[in-house]
């Protein structure tokens, strides 16, 4: 009787000692994702920018801020991407510019996620009145493409980063409730919570202790969707002159001060570096929810 | 000298100029004023341009008028205008360029102002103060008539001048007429003359009936507030024909015009929300001609060979207002100089306006305009002295602070470069960028200090935009007087305040300079305010518009313009 | 036997009243949707800085001036009359006057709505095909190379904001080919053809937007129907390919593509603040924003409004013809 033949013959020795099944899946799903070229690539994508978001000014070429008098060279030997109205060199700003997107978008997609998820069990759960009465305001507000809303309350707010992750937030909250909320009524018929009712739990273990467990995989994917449309709306209300201030080298305050420059056909890359910039994040992110999904939406 | 133009000119001295008029040509004589400036001066004061020519004739070289060229008849002009009017388009109204441009290409006015601001007659022949400069008479055009068809006279005179003095009105010119005219003052001595009887002496008054008071447009005296949109009735050379609030206006030449026939057939306007958007148009040949461009937007049309600029000399700038009374690092005045000091003006107005600019030298007196002393030295950067001078003041290392700025123009850029600037002597400047709505929010007077709640006469450190002003008067007594009601700088000091008097009751341009320069000595050493440029005002048009000269008060005159 | 059969049928609902409840109870629905709609907007707006008066008359007027003219509409009333005046103007059809322009609202929301209305039509005319084109041949060349070309070029032009695909858009056909008008505002009295013509840049620009999700959701539609049982069904009955295609696929995959489209009808219309900012075009989008920055209630709580309902609206149209295309639904009802 020594434990060595009981291991060898397969039989499950001391508790602990052996993986549950839940462990092993997670165990799979991460092989397949880092398997999967969608993901990797997304990931590489990401990670770049992470890299510099962290690193900031302190590896770029010339100081982002440096203002100079020669004003919008193109790409050349000193500057490979040229240089902007102020003579500041647009590799540097390009790259220190991941800095306050990478801040703002990810809270403002967490406080969305967070706040959906709240409400969307909520609804899922209870069903009946409150269900009706939220899920209205709800569609009032959806009603409105997120740009006038988010206009109406910076406008009001004044712009910083503080506000755009709150307008982004609050924004995303019920589009996040929506999908929440048809993951947990796909939930609340099953055995495991009859089973948590009759044991006599309290509604808020219910839904937070049992069902939200089970529904982690689609709020995932959700929040990895939704962080592209973060960086997206990042872009877009910075662009209208709400989010974070000058001289910040972020992009989408690049593309804005020099879009005019545009009209005749010169300048080009003082806009074009940025918005690829914004467009490889995006992508990026976009790359690994789709890769996320593959593996978890089973 | 001519011997002939002496006798001219001593025929006029003799018999009909008064003492104001000689007391000019005394100057100019005395080799006290060049010739700009004496026939600014006299306009002003309505001496006839054979009385200008004898006296240049007489005294330096003769006055060289160019002839128009020969314009071609026919066409339309499509005109692009940005941004688009506010509210109603009643001329006493007049408070946004919209407003403005849209009126002044149909409204004309009893005096018409050049860019290098001499007054020319339009609706009045002619202009004379009496010896104190407290009586104006005005003579007015015969044979004009109003596009309703009424003839042009005195009545409607004295009926648009209370309307523009009638606190009641709403007229927007109020502050500019407050003390000088009120409208019992306006009186009809025959139906083509007019007396204007100031409240007190005042030389630059023709200044007010002007193009450069823009909302002093001439209209019949049974004019309905509301209708300026809906009847043509202003006696210019195109009739506002059709308006669309946001979309555009229409106009059509006139034929009844007293100044003949105008070579444009009609004027087709388009207002743009967006400057990018009326950039675009005009490269793409949407349209012929912008109201006015910015440095920012508009470079493209700088190096565009199928687009011409024209630019316009004028006062328009931007104050950096540091606030003397704040508890904090700017109370020092010589803080405030260091800031100063860090500036590379030169630098800044190539990199911003392509060196369309004139320098400014921390004092709201433009070099264009006419009582402007030019002997006070320019301030340069000198960071050396500007290290100096906060070590003496206690702060060697610098100090935070932060600037509220209004999203206008190049204003963002300019709040950039000062804040790299003032980086070399440590201070750590956030800069704030408000939209417009934000930063003129608030009351304007009243706790807790006097200047309200809003954040442009509240800030620390502000940044505005100020537009172009023929005299330099308002500006003085608004903005740099004690308790001004836009000094943001909450400036006080009582020798400037009394300089300040002596130099709006001054009536020689010798004692006006003298004064002036006094004035911009004190501001050079207290600093209140950093003006660091007056930047040209630019308008831009294709290679076809001929005959257009941009004005600095932004008016767009095209009754002489053509399409080649 | 037969009797109670009829008489079961006779009792049942069909399939029409099934939709008349359904869609009489999604207007109900929609009426207080809109309702909600208007107290919040209503109250967002009180949280905007400034008044109209001070905006209007620029910062160097009087405050005299500015109370004034601040009375003179009204504005510095209690907020629930305002709202309770406003709103019971509304409902009767009448929008209320512009307190920044002084014409009726409808005047300025009229024309805008249509322009939005204009490049919304040939954004979707362009849009809609070649999404549905995309996304059918991705799902029929599933995995290969095609695919993965039309699906990753979607993706990316997606994700580019449309600003800036905007932007090349003008620089490219507009100024350095010259091929098509850089504003998207026709001379007043063009034909239909001139209209579209100077609608095509923003048209595209909104395409590159687009195209990338409704291809992608398109795709997913197609290929669930043909691995479904009645396509199998269909091709052993020996129909072609072709046929099986037409006839089953592309109606069962319209409808997710109809769901999706439906909720960009809200981004079309009243979302293209940017594009209308860039392409100089009067659109309802610019309207709403002008109003907000200026406090201009009544012009911004009708603009807002009006895109709720033309919202509410689109969602509706689309959910009637999902429910009409659905054959599930169709004869679920009256089985």
């Amino acid at each position: 009787m020594s434990g060595m033949t009981d291991a060898a013959a397969g039989i499950e020795p001391a508790i602990g000692l052996v993986p549950t099944e839940a462990k092993i899946a997670r165990r799979e799903m991460l092989g397949q994702l880092v398997r999967s070229k969608t993901f990797i690539a997304g990931a590489v994508l990401v990670g770049w920018w992470v890299f510099w978001a962290i690193v900031g000014a302190r590896l770029t070429p010339d100081d982002p801020l440096e203002i100079t008098d020669a004003i919008l060279i193109g790409p050349g030997a000193g500057h490979w991407f040229g240089t902007d109205s102020l003579g500041r060199d647009v590799l540097s700003r390009v790259l220190a510019g991941a800095s306050d997107t990478m801040k703002v978008a990810p809270l403002a997609t967490l406080l969305g996620i967070v706040g959906g998820t709240t409400l969307g069990l909520i609804t899922g759960y209870f069903k009946g009145w409150v269900d009706e009465a939220i899920s209205r305001v709800i569609d009032a507000v959806l009603a409105l493409p997120l740009i006038v809303i988010a206009v109406t309350a910076l406008v009001a707010l004044g712009s910083s980063n503080v506000t755009l992750i709150i307008v982004i937030g609050a924004v995303f909250t019920p589009i996040v409730a929506r999908t929440v909320r048809a993951a947990v009524l796909g939930e609340r018929e099953l055995d495991y919570v009859s089973a948590a009712k009759l044991r006599g739990e309290r509604a808020p273990y219910i839904m937070f202790a049992e069902i939200l467990p089970n529904i982690i995989g689609p709020i995932v994917v959700e929040a990895t969707v939704r962080l592209g449309y973060a960086i997206f709306a990042v872009a877009g209300l910075t662009f209208l002159g709400f989010g974070v201030q000058p001289p910040a080298p972020d992009w989408s305050l690049q593309i804005a001060d020099n879009y005019t420059l545009l009209n005749a056909g010169t300048y080009e890359w003082t806009v074009l570096f940025p918005a690829i910039a914004i467009a490889t994040l995006i992508v990026g992110v976009n790359l690994i929810a789709d890769g996320l999904q593959q593996v978890l939406d089973r | 000298m001519d011997r002939d133009e002496m006798r001219k000119l001593d025929e006029y001295r003799l018999n009909e100029a008064g003492p104001l008029e000689n007391d000019l040509v005394d100057e100019l004589a005395g080799g006290d004023m060049d010739r700009q400036d004496f026939i600014r001066r006299a306009t002003v004061l309505g001496l006839s341009m054979s009385v200008i020519g004898s006296a240049l004739a007489a005294y330096s070289s003769p006055l060289a008028f160019a002839a128009p060229a020969t314009a071609k008849v026919g066409g339309r002009l499509r005109l692009g205008i940005t941004p688009p009017p506010e509210g109603a388009l009643d001329p006493h109204l007049y408070v946004n360029t919209g407003q403005q441009v849209t009126g002044s290409v149909t409204g004309e006015f009893l005096v018409h102002a050049t860019r290098s601001l001499a007054l020319l007659p339009e609706l009045a022949l002619s202009w004379k103060p009496n010896a104190k400069a407290t009586v104006w008479t005005y003579k007015l055009r015969p044979g004009v008539k109003f596009q309703n068809g009424q003839p042009f006279g005195a009545d409607d005179v004295v009926a648009t001048f209370k309307r523009l003095t009638d606190p009641d009105s709403g007229s927007q010119a109020l502050s500019a007429f407050k003390g000088v005219l009120s409208p019992g003052g306006i009186k009809k001595i025959d139906n083509l003359t007019v007396e204007f009887r100031l409240d007190g002496p005042n030389a630059s008054f023709p200044y007010l009936t002007s193009s450069t008071t823009y909302q002093a447009i001439l209209l019949p005296a049974d004019y309905k507030v509301g209708t300026f949109e809906k009847t043509p009735q202003t006696t210019g050379a195109f009739r506002l024909v059709g308006y669309t609030p946001g979309v555009g206006a229409k106009y059509e030449r006139n034929p009844g015009w007293w100044g003949g026939k105008a070579s444009l057939d009609g004027v087709d306007a388009t207002y743009f929300s967006e400057d990018s958007a009326i950039v675009s148009a005009l490269l793409g040949n949407q349209i012929d001609l912008i109201n006015q461009i910015n440095v920012v937007t508009g470079r493209a049309l700088l190096n565009s060979p199928r687009v011409k600029i024209f630019p316009a000399r004028g006062a328009s700038h931007r104050q950096i207002c540091m606030r003397v009374d704040a508890k904090n690092e700017l109370k020092d005045p010589r803080v405030r100089q260091a800031m100063a000091l860090t500036l590379d003006r030169p630098a800044i107005i190539k990199t911003l306006f392509n060196n369309l600019s004139d320098l400014g030298n921390d004092s709201p007196f433009a070099p264009v305009q006419r009582a402007t002393d030019k002997s006070v030295p320019q301030r340069k950067k000198d960071l050396k002295q500007a290290k100096r001078l906060m070590a003496q003041a206690g702060f060697p290392r610098g100090f935070k602070i932060t600037i509220t700025v209004v999203k206008t123009g190049e204003l963002p850029q300019l709040a950039q470069i000062l804040q790299r600037s003032v980086k070399a002597i440590g201070i750590d400047m956030r800069i704030v960028v408000l939209n417009a709505t934000a930063y003129y929010a608030g009351t304007q007077t009243g706790p807790p200090l006097g200047f309200g709640t809003t954040p442009w006469l509240n800030e620390p450190m502000t940044l505005t935009n100020w537009g172009h002003r023929a005299v330099p008067d308002v500006l003085i007594t608004s903005a740099f007087k004690t308790k001004g009601v836009w000094n943001a700088a909450h400036y006080s000091n009582k020798k400037f305040d009394a300089l300040a008097k002596a130099f709006a009751g001054a009536i020689a341009l010798s004692d006006q300079r003298k004064y002036e320069k006094q004035l911009q000595l004190i501001l050079l050493r207290d600093t209140p305010v950093i003006l660091p440029y007056f930047y040209n005002y630019l308008a831009a048009g294709s290679t076809k518009v001929k005959g257009y000269q941009a004005e600095a008060i932004g008016n767009t005159f095209l009754s002489r313009s053509s399409l080649a | 036997m037969s009797g109670r059969r009829a008489s079961a049928a006779a009792r049942r609902p069909g399939w029409r009243t099934v939709i008349a409840r359904f869609l009489l109870n999604r207007l109900a629905l929609s009426i207080i949707t809109l309702l909600l709609l208007s107290v919040i907007v209503f109250a967002a707006s009180q949280l905007l800085p400034g008044d109209v008066g001070r905006n209007v008359l620029g910062p160097f007027a009087s405050p005299e001036d500015v109370a004034k003219f601040n009375h003179e509409h009204g504005v510095d009333r209690p907020v629930w009359t305002q709202y309770w005046d406003w709103i019971s103007h509304f409902v009767r059809g009448d929008l209320g006057t512009s307190l920044q322009h002084n014409v009726p609202v409808g005047e300025l929301l009229g024309p805008s709505l249509v322009n939005s209305l204009k490049l919304a039509a040939v954004a979707f005319v362009l849009v809609v095909p070649l999404s549905l084109l995309g996304g059918t041949v991705a799902a029929l060349r599933r995995n290969r190379v095609t695919d993965r070309v039309i699906t990753v070029t979607g993706l990316s032009l997606t994700a580019i904001p449309e600003f800036v695909t905007a932007i090349v858009l003008i620089v490219v056909f507009g100024v350095v080919l010259g091929w098509l008008p850089v504003s998207a505002a026709a001379p007043e009295g063009a034909g239909v053809f001139t209209q579209v013509e100077y609608l095509l840049l923003p048209s595209f620009a909104l395409v590159a937007v687009l195209f990338g999700y409704i291809a992608r959701i398109t795709r997913a539609g197609v290929i669930e129907a043909i691995d479904a049982d009645y396509t199998r069904t269909a091709y052993l009955k020996g129909l072609t390919p072709g046929r099986v295609v037409r006839r089953h696929v592309l109606r069962n995959s319209l409808l997710p593509t109809i769901a999706v489209v439906a909720t960009q009808v809200g981004y079309l219309i009243g979302g293209l603040l940017v594009i209308e900012k860039l392409f100089n075009y009067n659109g309802i989008g610019q309207r709403i924003y002008i109003a907000a920055q200026a406090k201009d209630f009544t012009l911004l709580q009708s603009g807002v409004l009006i895109v709720g309902i033309v919202y509410l609206v689109a969602t509706f149209v689309a959910d009637l013809l999902f429910s009409l295309l659905n054959p599930r639904i169709r004869y679920g009802a009256a089985e």
